[in-house]
């Protein structure tokens, strides 16, 4: 469903993705863990467009996205949901508002007022927000924009959806409630998702697979069985929390790419 | 040595930042007719862009017809003219002081928030979701805010031409002895000579066509930078203001 071709992406003499690889099945879930400022953004980015990489290039259902401008663009973006790390709330809208935004924006579907609201309602009572409908992004906490954006992108019933850390700021059982919609919304729509998480108990309950991502591509990928006994020693290192020597020091040993 | 590079750099910045923003203009001058669909969000910009900003521009354009009637008339007092200030006041303000005041409190009110306002959207990938959604950005936030500050400059510019002109008449009553009813017909008077091809005041349309260019220029430029994200921008279109003015009333009254 989504095949990552050998994506190279650098910016300026910054060398992000090097030859990057990656395909996930239709329905699958693919977990991409690594550390901060890897180059996990990044790649989600290529994934809808958003970015296009400067060597190789992205097929979502078949279709190349590096390669889609104007309406080709348009058509497979419809397909794709993507959670940003930021939540990206339009905020002088409401939470309802912003949710109903990718509704009313439809060119190819017109739906009715009473429709949308109807939409709108059902996704914000998946992630527990319905009551929240009316405030403004600015009004809510973090965990629960997060929350509003997941509904904004499920509201689209994407058949790709890209979730960049989908519980970063949510406490322990508001992120396990988000596992399962992952989890469920996988079952019920059979949606091919790629999560990027720091979060291991989610990495380990909603991945179908984990890439540990490391100097511009995957260094493993396995099942969460084998990631969780794996012996690579940056595998290791990154789910024993072990601390980082300083970056400049980490990049002089090769670990980081400068 | 750096200095040359240093400018070399910034005239090529520049220019680039120019082609942009004329692109972005042009491109948006087309989705105009899109507004209808857009009818909200053009209003909530008319309420930030006309509404917000109303009373500096009443407080300033005020102070500026005292100021105007205060100053010159003195000095026309000395040669005996004193009843010309009406005819001063109406002219100066309507056709230069009116929109250039509103042009500059606009600038760095409005102008100023949408390029921080579409900076921060860039930050914090609003943009990005905007564009993921297929949503056309330039339709949906930079269309309404120029439309928007386009209509309202020239509104904002004749409300501050009649509280500027009763500010003068004030002065006028208080310091120069000129009866009210004597100053308005003079005003009105002065302001009355029809150009010919339109029959309208030709000083009165003048300015407010060239705070319709402000109004333009002012929202474009605010919009262009923040989505460049590059700071700096404004001062330049500061500057785009004064020059254009110039070049309107000299292209008016040659
Ligand atoms: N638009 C851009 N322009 C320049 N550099 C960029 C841009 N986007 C990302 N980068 C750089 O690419 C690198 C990877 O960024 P990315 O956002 O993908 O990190 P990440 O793996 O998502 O980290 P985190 O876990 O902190 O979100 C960073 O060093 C960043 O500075
Ligand atoms: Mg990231």
């Amino acid at each position: 469903m989504i095949r990552i071709e050998k994506i190279s992406k650098a910016f300026g003499p910054k060398r992000v993705l090097i030859d990057l690889e990656l395909q996930v099945a239709e329905g699958e879930t693919f977990v991409i863990m690594g550390a901060s400022g890897i180059g996990k953004s990044v790649t989600l980015k290529h994934v809808v467009g958003l970015l296009r990489p400067d060597s190789g290039r992205v097929i979502v259902d078949g279709e190349s996205v590096s390669d889609a401008y104007g309406a080709k663009l348009r058509k497979i973006r419809s397909g794709i949901g993507y959670l940003f790390q930021g939540s990206a709330l339009l905020n002088w809208m409401t939470v309802g508002e912003n949710v109903a935004l990718p509704l009313k924006e439809d060119r190819r579907q017109k739906r009715k007022r009473a429709e949308i609201d109807r939409i709108v309602l059902e996704k914000l009572s998946l992630v527990n927000m319905a009551s929240e409908r009316d405030k403004l992004p600015s009004e809510i906490s973090g965990g629960m924009r997060k929350r509003a954006a997941l509904a904004r992108v499920l509201a689209i019933n994407p058949q790709v959806i890209l979730y960049d850390e989908p519980t970063a700021g949510l406490d322990p059982r508001m992120a396990a409630t988000i596992g399962n919609l992952i989890s469920s919304v996988q079952k019920r729509f059979g949606t091919t998702a790629i999560v990027v998480t720091h979060d291991l108990p989610l990495a380990y309950a909603v991945g179908d697979r984990i890439g540990m991502m490391h100097l511009g591509r995957l260094l493993e990928v396995g099942t969460p069985d084998e990631i969780r006994r794996s012996n690579n020693p940056i595998v290791r290192d990154f789910i024993d929390g072990r601390p980082i020597l300083s970056v400049d020091e980490e990049t002089k040993l090769g670990m980081r790419l400068p | 040595m750096d200095l040359i590079r240093f400018t070399g750099h910034f005239l090529r910045q520049s220019v680039r930042g120019s082609g942009f923003t004329v692109r972005l203009f042009l491109s948006t001058l087309a989705r105009f007719p899109r507004a209808v669909l857009r009818l909200r969000a053009l209003l909530d910009q008319m309420y930030v862009c006309g509404i917000k900003p109303l009373p500096v521009v009443v407080v300033v354009s005020i102070f500026t017809g005292i100021i105007l009637a205060y100053q010159t008339g003195l000095e026309l007092d000395r040669f005996g003219q004193r009843e010309k200030i009406a005819d001063i006041i109406g002219i100066v303000l309507c056709r230069e002081m009116g929109p250039f005041i509103v042009g500059i409190i606009l600038t760095a009110s409005v102008g100023a928030a949408m390029a921080a306002e579409r900076g921060t959207m860039k930050v914090s990938e609003e943009l990005d979701a905007i564009e993921c959604m297929s949503i056309d950005p330039l339709d949906f936030l930079v269309m309404p805010r120029i439309l928007a500050l386009g209509l309202m400059c020239p509104v904002l510019t004749f409300l501050g031409d009649i509280v500027g002109i009763i500010g003068g008449g004030f002065i006028s009553e208080q310091q120069l002895q000129i009866p009210w009813t004597l100053y308005v017909r003079q005003v009105i008077e002065s302001l009355t000579t029809p150009a010919e091809s339109t029959g309208l005041p030709k000083d009165l349309w003048c300015g407010l066509l060239k705070a319709l260019v402000f109004g333009l220029t002012i929202a474009t430029i605010g919009c262009s930078t923040g989505l460049r994200a590059t700071g700096g921008a404004l001062g330049v279109g500061f500057t785009l203001i004064i020059i254009f003015g110039y070049y309107l009333t000299w292209f008016f009254y040659p």
